[in-house]
């Protein structure tokens, strides 16, 4: 068997799969104007007055975990509780459409994913980091709801986390940070 | 056909997806947009053991999953949809959406086996090209030594001549891998019956 040969890989049940798929989907023709996303887009539309109770019972959960993890005295065994809660504001708050809140998030996520270990993480800007995802869901909402002063408030903010969580990030770590799939 | 944002327009009414997640709002979330998409059967689950035993049961077409959930999360089910001698479909489309972007957590997810991966939070649009990507152009499905799953390679240089790793490995070809990572079950189990 050539190299060539061996690269085609075991495909033994590509074509069950390809096959089965093929047979349940097509494209749609020229005249049908269907659009897929914004159908989908506005689905969630129709969805999007249930998302601040959503968000809200999220960020109840993280206070939650945050007041656990302060009162404990900042335990790894505490600590865990309160990442998997920022992460799940993080992902909801950017879908539905919080963004500010959802950045807040990512800004606690991201301080998490470098600094791991309860006793190396800076408490004060966590506790800031915490308070600010409170103080924007509740003062500005989904984003372009409210007043433009607000918002740059809230923006301004959100800057100031990114980047005092930044400086710690590199005084800490001495380099770049970690590539992500964000983008 | 494309439409003019180069975006595939599909019908995909008769497609059957499984919806892993443990939030609920996430779960909601996903299923009203592919519901959007034009999906009418959608199945749910809120972890990966519970996603695991829908997708024996069920047999849906393709399943989008969360990474961290309890008791078994998406990693773990993917590997075992993968490599069980009896899981029903191996070769199913996983789609696998996460917030924890690090490039290592990325390449995990990516040699657990899984077609896409998608970053939290996410759009309609993002999840539409995901899941259009999976059904439209599906990689070659590998069974190897110590790998199974759609081809990580996403470009083949057509005059690579150099070393071929896969076609070296032994059992390649072979349609039981020689060496399936194990499946905590018992620990699912477990943890299951602690909380």
């Amino acid at each position: 068997m050539s190299a060539k040969q061996a690269t085609a890989v075991a495909r033994d049940d590509r074509e069950t799969a390809d096959t089965r798929l093929s047979k349940k989907i097509s494209y749609r023709k020229g005249g049908d104007l269907f659009d897929p996303i914004a159908a989908a887009e506005k689905s969630m539309d129709n969805l999007s007055n249930q998302f601040g109770p959503w968000l809200e019972a999220e960020i109840a959960k993280l206070t939650a975990a945050w007041t656990a993890y302060t009162e404990a005295g900042r335990t790894d065994e505490h600590l865990k509780p309160l990442v998997n809660s920022a992460h799940e504001v993080k992902s909801l708050g950017g879908t539905l459409g919080f963004t500010r809140t959802g950045e807040a998030a990512a800004s606690l996520v991201r301080l998490f994913e470098y600094i791991p270990d309860s006793a190396r993480l800076p408490g004060r800007l966590v506790d800031q980091h915490v308070h600010a995802v409170r103080a924007i869901f509740h003062e500005i909402g989904r984003a372009g709801k409210r007043e433009a002063e607000k918002m740059a408030e809230a923006t301004n903010l959100v800057h100031e986390l990114v980047d005092a969580t930044n400086a710690l990030i590199l005084a800490r770590t001495g380099g770049k940070p970690p590539e992500t799939a964000e983008k | 056909m494309k439409d003019r944002n180069n975006i595939y327009r599909l019908d995909l009414s008769r497609l059957t997806v499984l919806v892993v997640d443990d939030n609920l709002y996430m779960r909601r979330i996903i299923k009203t947009m592919l519901s959007g998409f034009g999906i009418h059967t959608i199945f749910e689950a809120s972890d990966g053991a519970e996603g695991f035993e829908v997708y024996e049961r069920m047999a849906p077409d393709l399943i989008v999953t969360d990474w961290d959930m309890p008791y078994m999360d998406g990693v773990e089910m993917t590997r075992r949809i993968r490599w069980a001698m009896d899981s029903r479909d191996p070769d199913i489309p996983i789609v696998m959406m996460s917030s924890r972007t690090e490039k290592h957590r990325v390449l995990e997810a990516r040699d657990a086996g899984i077609t896409e991966f998608l970053a939290k939070p996410t759009s309609a649009k993002s999840l539409y090209l995901r899941l259009a990507s999976a059904l439209t152009s599906p990689r070659p499905f590998v069974r190897s030594k110590h790998y199974v799953g759609p081809d990580r390679r996403r470009f083949v240089h057509p005059n690579y001549e150099g070393f071929e790793r896969r076609g070296a490995e032994e059992g390649a070809e072979g349609k039981e891998p020689a060496e399936p990572p194990a499946i905590a079950e018992e620990t699912t189990q477990m943890k299951r019956a602690e909380a």
